[in-house]
């Protein structure tokens, strides 16, 4: 994969140091990404966060999503997302999302891994439009495993109008076993900054096949932040 | 050497320096290993390497249809689609044997890496 990463980098580095206030309404603890595209691979995958109890944040706030992927090539993979949230409870479709993932370097190429994310959400219930970039970055310390996701949001709503977010996240991840990796994982986003313990695993299905999950909760750091949030994922991976 | 110094402060404020990106095809002189995927079986099904040093393997699939190589102990999984070769980077490894198998057909396509 011939990219010039260096510029690519750089040019994102400076647009998202010129963005000033880190910011991102929702919840901001969610899946953190990894740079790695496979061939032929599909998923279908759902995911659940749901926020408790903050006096800076919305309370019992849940978000759901259901998604199906594939990949185009070594390099691109396409997923389509159907989502709900809401206060309370989270059982209305609200909205869907589309994401492109792309990685930008061979696993164990370079220093790092490098790998971008492209996401579309249309809030249908709160009117809101909403583009991310995503770069991803990740980093092998033998059995031990650090990936940062940056996030440059574009937001637009009918209630707050245009707004450029930033986020942050990342996570230290320790290989012990395929069906469980012990993980630590920080957010930060507007009004939330958040640290927490996460469980990693995958368990081998028949015919290459496989179930992934991740499940956690990160906790408030500051007044600010919901005192905790729930997270889970489960991704069954097929061919 | 690639440097990436990420400097977060409490009010919100992200700023991504750039330390040093340079050297990106350190890795372009390493050395390289050939294996084969035919009638689903690795051949060799035993590779050695040397230890501590990056490696370059090809994997080329003689057969008409997909494989998986993976392995967790080497933390790799790459699709080599029928017919086709791909390039993976291995190492620094510490002195050891590494199991890795073909994931379309985990009871014939199976191999180590002993790494020395």
């Amino acid at each position: 994969m011939e990219i010039n990463i260096h510029r690519l980098v750089i040019g994102f580095a400076i647009y998202i140091s010129l963005v000033s206030l880190v910011k991102a309404d929702g919840l901001a603890v969610d899946r953190i990404y990894a740079p790695y595209v496979n061939s032929l691979e599909k998923e279908l995958e759902y995911r659940i966060s749901s926020a408790e109890v903050g006096s800076g944040a919305s309370n019992d706030y849940i978000v759901q999503r259901f998604g199906f992927g594939a990949a185009v090539n070594d390099s691109i993979a396409l997923e389509a997302y159907v989502s709900a949230e809401g206060e309370g409870d989270a059982n209305r479709l609200s909205g869907y999302e589309l994401e492109l993932r792309w990685q930008l370097s061979e696993q164990g190429e370079y220093a790092v891994d490098w790998g971008a994310v492209f996401e579309y959400e249309h809030s249908r219930d709160s009117k809101i439009e909403e583009l991310a970039g995503k770069l991803v970055v990740l980093k092998e310390w033998g059995a031990m495993v650090t990936t940062a996701n940056a996030s440059l949001i574009y937001e637009s709503s009918e209630s707050t109008g245009e707004e450029f977010e930033t986020a942050l996240s990342l996570q230290a991840r320790y290989r012990y076993r395929p069906m469980l990796e012990p993980a630590l994982e920080f957010y930060a986003a507007e009004d939330y900054r958040g640290m927490g313990p996460v469980l990693v695993g995958a368990i081998r299905l028949a015919a290459a096949n496989s179930l992934r999950w991740e499940v956690g909760t990160v906790f408030g750091l500051d007044e600010d932040s919901a005192d905790y949030t729930f997270r889970l994922m489960l991704e069954y991976e097929f061919y | 050497m690639t440097k990436l110094r990420i400097l977060f402060s409490k009010n919100g404020l992200v700023v991504f320096t750039l330390a040093l990106l340079s050297g990106a095809n350190a890795y372009a002189d390493k050395p390289e290993f050939e294996l084969a995927i035919e009638q689903h079986l690795f051949e060799p099904s035993v590779l050695v390497i040397p230890a501590n040093t990056k490696v370059k393997l090809w994997v080329s699939n003689k057969d008409s249809t997909p494989e998986e190589f993976e392995s967790y102990e080497l933390n790799r999984e790459k699709v080599v689609l029928g017919g086709q070769r791909a390039l993976i980077f291995i190492g620094p490894l510490a002195p050891g044997e590494y199991p890795f198998f073909g994931e379309f057909n985990p009871k014939t396509a199976q191999g180590k890496i002993i790494a020395k």
